[in-house]
């Protein structure tokens, strides 16, 4: 069999000119055959079987589950006892886009059992402002991010010449007390060479700046947009410096659940409605 | 190495090279020089104990529960051990399960409780020992009735005291507090049954008589009641100022030297002030007022659990600044205010491994050894320094 492959192969390298291109022709038009007939398998042969997805597109319903602790991102409203939020509107739109007549149901569950009652069944997602964690790939798959509430930069509008960490150099930066470097070592090592003043809270840091106790703070994306929801003279400096993505876990075996979830994600990006979503509960 | 057994290695290699018409007679006698070695040399710990360290600390109270049961390598106990004192408490409280130290009945093994023991004691801290988890012979045949480790009927409670009594006897001068059990207001602690402050009295007076006979010199802890308000009847456990109660009315108090107290501070200061309807930490006098109701004025109180949890979304957690206030506070409110109060043992230093919820947020220092912010504050104010 080898002895025949190699003489194949002087084929294409040896004989006459036309000799030559014939076999270069016919390897040619073997790949192109092979990789078209490989490509129409993965079109039309089944997936396979995802339970998960075929009861939710035959019942109709698509339970997620909550801590609604966690405002802006899920909370319950005093007066009308309804779960309202930045995850409780994306879970409401994702349902009815998953596919046509699936209605999402809120399930409410404690933060420490929020995983267990994914894995035991409860419900079929997890939207609660949950990061991405790698100790737990084992046991769940995660989603494309809907939200980064990694640890941003914050200045005061109009003032120059800081736009990057770099320019932190010198500076007084504002930090909540227990604060820890985030991001790769290099950024890590860095911060903890800068002027660091530490504040009980993250929004006694945005208010020192404000006040101009400090040139800049660093903290997480969440406070920073609380904080600037009320507040005119800050600004959010650039793209998060550390990424702290939020994710919907499903369970392993809901693959095509989890393909759908991705699918309807990547289309709110594009169309601007995770946008409008913070801009709705954050900034109005 | 000890002395002579070199020699005798080159004894044998000079009779190996000039005896050499007889080689059976030569290997005989190298075989007996690495008898003769391996005999003579006593196998040295991996990790040295180091020299006897002593705490630097402003406040003789202050305690870290650490979490060494499941502990392997002997480095990470030491380096616990040694931040331990570094952070500048003088108590521990660790866990020394039933289960791992007599696998089976009479047949004990205390290997790795010494290990933990006397690197403690080489660093100068007071090890509290917790003792409780029973092991399986002591439970009911599995095939017959389902249980936990924590199920012990009253026909072993023998069996645990012979335990304790043990316990008590091997360490002797070196560990003196002894909690008898954990949280048994609860029914988890309890083995899933119905909790019973008349059965764990009975179970400390057992103990207390065999420990006492076995070590004289042993304090017996009793209580280390969960804080819980569960209302009368309720399945999950009962009131731990009830359950003081009841202990003492059967009295438990005649089969203690000490009263074990977990207090957790939930979301409030430590000087937020006490209320039989609120978990906080001050809900500490309230059960010493018990105490002093029942005729013990002079029973002292060792906090053998309690603190506060900084993890971002928990509902009972604080910001990792009132974490570190509040637990000096703590630390602090027990010094001046609470002469009864031998030790505040916080919970907890470090876990072996990340328990990925919100119990990581209890811990001092990360599984990677890496000092968490409460560590320097409590360090700080350990040495006397400004927060």
């Amino acid at each position: 069999m080898r002895g025949q492959l190699w003489r194949w192969c002087d084929r294409l390298f040896a004989g006459s000119r036309e000799s030559r291109l014939a076999w270069w022709a016919g390897l040619l038009a073997f790949l192109v055959i092979t990789g078209s007939v490989l490509w129409l398998l993965t079109r039309l042969l089944p997936e396979g079987v995802d339970p998960t997805w075929e009861r939710i597109v035959e019942e109709g319903r698509f339970p997620v589950c909550t801590d609604p602790s966690w405002p802006p991102f899920e909370a319950v409203d005093d007066e009308t006892g309804r779960l309202e939020g930045f995850d409780m509107d994306l879970a409401r739109r994702l349902g009815p886009r998953l596919a046509p007549g699936v209605q999402t149901r809120l399930v409410t569950v404690g933060f420490d059992s929020l995983y267990d009652a994914l894995l035991a069944g409860r419900c079929d997602a997890i939207l609660s402002a949950l990061p991405y964690e790698a100790m737990r790939t084992e046991d769940v798959s995660y989603s494309v991010a809907y939200f980064n509430a990694g640890l941003v930069l914050v200045s005061r509008q109009g003032m120059q010449g800081i736009q990057t960490l770099e320019d932190l150099d010198g500076r007084l930066v504002g930090v909540e007390w227990g604060f820890v470097p985030e991001g790769d070592r290099r950024q890590q090592t860095f911060i903890q060479t800068l002027s660091l003043r530490r504040y009980d809270l993250a929004a006694g840091a945005l208010s020192a700046l404000e006040a101009g106790e400090v040139d800049a703070v660093l903290v997480d994306r969440i406070s920073a947009l609380s904080y600037l929801r009320g507040s005119t003279g800050l600004q959010i400096v650039g793209e998060p410096l550390a990424d702290l993505n939020y994710v919907i876990p499903v369970r392993p075996d809901s693959f095509r659940l989890l393909k759908e979830i991705d699918r309807v994600l990547l289309e709110m990006r594009e169309d601007g409605t995770l946008e409008e979503l913070q801009a709705g509960w954050f900034q109005d | 190495m000890p002395r002579g057994a070199f020699p005798g290695i080159m004894a044998a290699m000079k009779r190996v090279t000039t005896r050499t018409r007889r080689p059976w007679r030569d290997g005989r006698w190298l075989l007996l020089a690495l008898v003769a070695l391996l005999a003579g040399v006593r196998a040295e710990p991996l990790v040295a104990l180091g020299p006897q360290q002593t705490v630097r600390s402003i406040n003789a109270k202050m305690g870290i529960h650490t979490r060494l049961t499941d502990e392997v390598e002997p480095w990470k106990i030491k380096r616990t051990l040694e931040m331990a004192r570094e952070m500048g408490t003088t108590w521990i409280v660790e866990y020394f399960p039933w289960a791992y130290h007599e696998p089976a009945p009479g047949r004990f093994d205390w290997s790795h409780a010494d290990l933990v023991v006397d690197h403690a004691r080489r660093q100068g801290l007071t090890v509290i020992a917790r003792l409780g988890l029973v092991p399986e012979w002591a439970r009911p045949d599995p095939e017959e009735q389902a249980t936990t480790f924590t199920y012990l009927d009253e026909a072993h409670y023998d069996a645990f005291a012979r335990y304790v009594a043990t316990f008590a006897a091997h360490f002797q001068g070196r560990v003196q507090h002894l909690v008898i059990w954990n949280e048994p207001n609860i029914s988890l602690e309890w083995g899933y049954r119905p909790v019973d402050p008349e059965g764990y009295a009975r179970l400390l007076e057992t103990v207390y008589r065999e420990a006492k006979a076995a070590n004289p010199d042993v304090m017996i802890l009793g209580g280390a009641l969960a804080p819980t308000l569960a209302p009368a009847g309720d399945p999950e456990g009962m009131n731990d100022l009830d359950y003081l109660g009841r202990m003492l009315e059967a009295d438990a108090g005649e089969f203690m030297d000490g009263l074990a107290v977990h207090a957790y501070g939930w979301r409030l200061p430590a000087d937020a002030p006490p209320d039989p309807a609120t978990v906080n930490f001050a809900r500490t006098e309230l059960l010493h007022d018990l105490l002093l109701e029942a005729g013990y004025p002079n029973m002292p109180v060792y906090i053998t659990e309690g603190g506060w949890n900084d993890h971002p979304r928990w509902t009972k957690a604080v910001s990792p600044s009132q974490r570190a206030a509040y637990s000096i506070q703590a630390y602090e409110k027990a010094r001046v205010e609470w002469p009864w109060c031998q030790a505040v043992v916080l919970w907890a230093f470090r876990y072996p491994r990340p328990a990925n919820t919100y119990q990581d947020y209890f811990a001092f220092v990360t599984t990677e050894f890496t000092p968490k912010p409460i560590y320097y504050a409590v360090q700080r104010y350990a040495r006397g320094e400004a927060p």
